[in-house]
């Protein structure tokens, strides 16, 4: 009896298995079906449209030929896809019909991996979902239903002066999902491009940087990490750009960008950094952008906010969200002299808090010092600490203290410590002028692809600061009928931040490149030269427009035209810096360097520059110096783009 | 009854959070950072976390299977409010003072408050400043338990937040 039912339990599974010709007809009718696909593709020339070039990352070289900036192999479906855009198109679509089974560990089916040429094809092509495999995109799933877009923002870390891989800022995307409750930002993810370095060498970090020896991958994580980076370690105050996409647009956004996960691209300094990939991530999400084409050879991060902010209606919202030190020095501007000074006694020593002077305080103005107070040791703490430890005791005292008062006060009338980034001038500059040095006449031009300088107007800039790049000038003397070069400033940068007894933030300098030598008459020799100098800038208050600085300066300089072929040496530099007007700024300087080692000689200069603005991008200048008794000046005029 | 029942549930799952805590990542959340720099508490796990947005090891689509978050980088749900809580200690134990904060907020958010509690969360955790943190040693799990113990006995916030 059981025998029986064995039989024909036996039975119904056979029946049930697939037969052999079963699934030899199924491979057959998906072969036929892929053929048809490649036909139809091939007919409307699916590999030509621009969708599928930004899919795939293709631009055209000069010669015409297409090239993937994708650099991860496992991104191309044909072993030519990084230049064939057909054949990858045809390799993407036979991918699709790639069996469920047979993947290792990890792996994934082409139609996971690439959901949204999957997506952007079916819709070309009216797929007949049925006739395909159908995987389980498990992962996949998961992953968008935890971002869930509801909005996408576009965030611009503002500049940090104390670090150079910093100073152009930084972008980055936040997918805004649609967690219940309004303060609940934190918690969105945010969407990083970003170079894996390996290597802490700056000169090894700036050289590989720029020529594309990193890899450059995406990576999500929760906004507060990023939070507490910018805002808290770093001090970088963050624009925040709300963007206007469709739900149908910010999913494509994702699924590309899951597509661009497990890839890398090769990270180019200036080109393809941490701006450029997200530019090419928002034209897939709406490809009536065209983001990316305004960029030729340098991408500047507040350069992409530029051409974000400058198509109609793609931003919806600006939010600014103050760094921790500038959420104490908006404090700091509401107190009085004599709150300031009690601040400082409270930094100096807690025990302060039992003193009358503290007692006898209103209940506001005790809320406010001690507010300040608390802004200022987080930033101290979280600097300074190595690892994670309940606050000192002498904080906890005022942290007690602080509990006590039971009051919530409300940040009020926040001022703005940076400038909305899309305002600043444009980064590549040239100059025209005349002048004449030493009884010399001249015509000079001057080009920099990036970035800012002490004169140029600071709105969407840094204040009181300096990066310039590859600054290129040129001379043509007329009485010697030759053009010579005059200065390559490789790199300079000064940052000239106003001391303050809080926080106790030295001013400096640093400077690389080839400069002429002028102190002496070498008929326009030229030398190598890197300086560095250190020291203190002091502004009365925030909105004075006076700023004097002290630096101490070093120096060291090689050239044929040096005895011993070098010099090394030291001095110092006043300045001042004064805004007359909103457009008009004056800097008078004065240096004195003496080079005690290699070639023996000292000098001193002495300049009075003013700037005049005509636009927000233009500008004219009157330099003027003395150096040892030779009068230089040069007129110019001066455009950003 | 119940409540000591809730109570002791809250307390035990803390328990083996701070366990895990210490079985060898921290609250950095995922990827190879957390790996390089281990359980090392604090402002490191900082560095930590600057490390995964750097390196790339957090990228979606590599499975590690490690360390607070599905192989897709996703934090884990249930360790969303431990991992918050730890990133952001210092700031919560400023805001927690002061009474006020977007972390507070956010916090009061994890914890299962409406919005509409936001500000009885932070006058409550500013009311019972001391009681969470005991002594200058108070870890940010120590600083987390004490919160929703106290939550628990609070007759509003334990009616009105689903914790």
């Amino acid at each position: 009896m059981i025998n029986d039912w064995l039989l024909v339990l036996a039975l119904i599974v056979l029946f049930l298995l697939p037969r052999e010709s079963d699934l030899f007809a199924e491979g057959l009718d998906q072969e036929h079906y892929l053929q048809s696909l490649i036909d139809q593709a091939t007919e409307k020339r699916l590999s030509q449209q621009r969708y599928w070039h930004l899919l795939l990352h293709y631009k055209k070289s000069i010669f015409g030929k297409y090239e993937s900036q994708e650099d991860g192999l496992s991104f191309f479906n044909s072993p030519g896809g990084k230049s064939d855009p057909q054949a990858e198109l045809l390799a993407t679509l036979s991918s699709f019909f790639k069996k469920n089974e047979g993947f290792k560990k990890g792996e994934k089916h082409p139609q996971c991996n690439f959901p949204a040429r999957f997506k952007w094809l079916s819709k070309q092509l009216s797929f007949d979902t049925s006739r395909f495999p159908k995987p389980a995109c498990s992962l996949l799933e998961g992953w968008l239903e935890e971002l869930n877009p509801r909005r996408i923002t576009l965030v611009f870390a503002s500049y940090y002066m104390n670090n150079p891989a910093s100073m152009f800022g930084h972008t980055l995307l936040r997918i805004d999902t649609k967690r219940e409750g309004p303060d609940q930002s934190l918690l969105n993810y945010g969407i990083n491009y970003a170079a894996t370095p390996d290597t802490d060498n700056p000169l090894m970090y700036t050289l590989k940087g720029l020529f594309g020896f990193f890899k450059g991958r995406f990576s999500v994580f929760p906004y507060y990490t990023k939070v507490q980076q910018y805002s808290n370690i770093d001090n970088r105050d963050l624009w925040e750009y709300e963007l206007n996409f469709s739900e149908d647009q910010m999913n494509d956004l994702l699924l590309h960008l899951w597509e661009l996960g497990g890839n890398y691209f090769d990270y180019l300094y200036f080109q393809e950094n941490c701006s450029y990939h997200l530019l090419a991530l928002l034209e897939v999400a709406n490809p009536d952008l065209h983001l990316t084409d305004s960029f030729f050879y340098h991408v500047i991060p507040a350069d992409t906010i530029k051409v974000v902010t400058r198509n109609d209606n793609l931003v919806v919202k600006r939010v600014y969200r103050p760094s921790l030190l500038s959420q104490m020095n908006n404090k700091r501007l509401k107190m009085t002299p004599p709150q300031d000074a009690m601040l400082q006694q409270l930094v100096k020593d807690s025990s302060w808090l039992e003193r009358d002077e503290y007692r006898s305080l209103e209940i506001s103005d005790k809320v406010l010092i001690l507010d300040t107070y608390l802004d200022y040791a987080q930033y101290r703490n979280m600097r300074n600490r190595k690892e994670e430890k309940a606050p000192t005791e002498g904080d906890r005292k005022i942290l007690l203290a602080r509990s006590r008062l039971r009051y919530q006060r409300q940040d009020q009338g926040m001022i703005q410590f940076s400038t909305l980034p899309e305002l600043g001038h444009g980064s590549d500059w040239l100059k025209i002028g005349v002048g004449r040095s030493a009884g010399q006449t001249f015509e000079e031009i001057s080009y920099r692809p990036a970035y800012h300088d002490l004169l140029a107007k600071d709105i969407g800039y840094g204040k009181d600061s300096q990066i310039l790049f590859l600054d290129l000038t040129a001379r043509y003397y007329n009485d010697l009928e030759e053009t010579k070069l005059d200065r390559l400033k490789i790199i300079e940068i000064i940052s000239l931040t106003p001391y303050d007894r809080l926080l106790q933030k030295k001013s400096w300098r640093f400077g690389f490149g080839i400069d002429s030598i002028k102190d002496f008459d070498c008929h326009f020799c030229h030398s190598f030269k890197t300086s560095y100098g250190l020291g203190f800038s002091y502004k009365s208050s925030y909105a004075n427009p006076f700023l004097l600085y002290a630096l101490v300066d070093s120096e060291v300089e090689f050239s044929k035209r040096l005895d011993h072929d070098y010099r090394v040496g030291g001095g110092g530099t006043i300045g001042l810096l004064l805004d007359l007007t909103e457009d008009w700024r004056v800097q008078i300087l004065g240096n004195i360097l003496a080079f005690p080692l290699g070639h023996e000689s000292d000098y001193y200069k002495v300049s009075i520059n003013q700037r005049v603005a005509l636009t927000q991008h233009s500008d004219l200048r009157v330099e003027m110096s003395q150096m040892e008794g030779k009068d230089e000046w040069v007129l110019s005029g001066n455009y950003y783009f | 009854m119940r409540r000591f029942f809730m109570m002791a549930f809250v307390g035990l799952t803390l328990t083996f959070a701070s366990n895990s805590f210490a079985a060898g990542y921290g609250a950095a959340g995922c990827g190879l950072g957390s790996m390089v720099f281990g359980n090392e508490p604090g402002i490191i796990q900082i560095f930590a976390a600057t490390t995964n947005g750097t390196s790339g090891s957090q990228t979606f689509g590599i499975t590690s299977g490690t360390s607070n978050c599905d192989a897709s980088g996703i934090i884990l749900a249930e360790r969303e409010d431990d991992l918050f809580a730890a990133q952001n200690f210092d700031t919560l134990t400023k805001e927690m003072a002061v009474g006020n904060g977007e972390h507070l907020d956010t916090l009061a958010g994890l914890l299962g408050c409406p919005s509409s509690q936001r500000a009885v969360f932070a006058s409550f955790v500013q009311e019972n400043y001391e009681a969470i943190f005991t002594s200058d040693q108070t870890t940010a799990d120590e600083m987390l338990r004490a919160v929703k113990d106290g939550m628990f006995r609070n007759p509003v916030l334990s009616s009105s937040c689903s914790l």
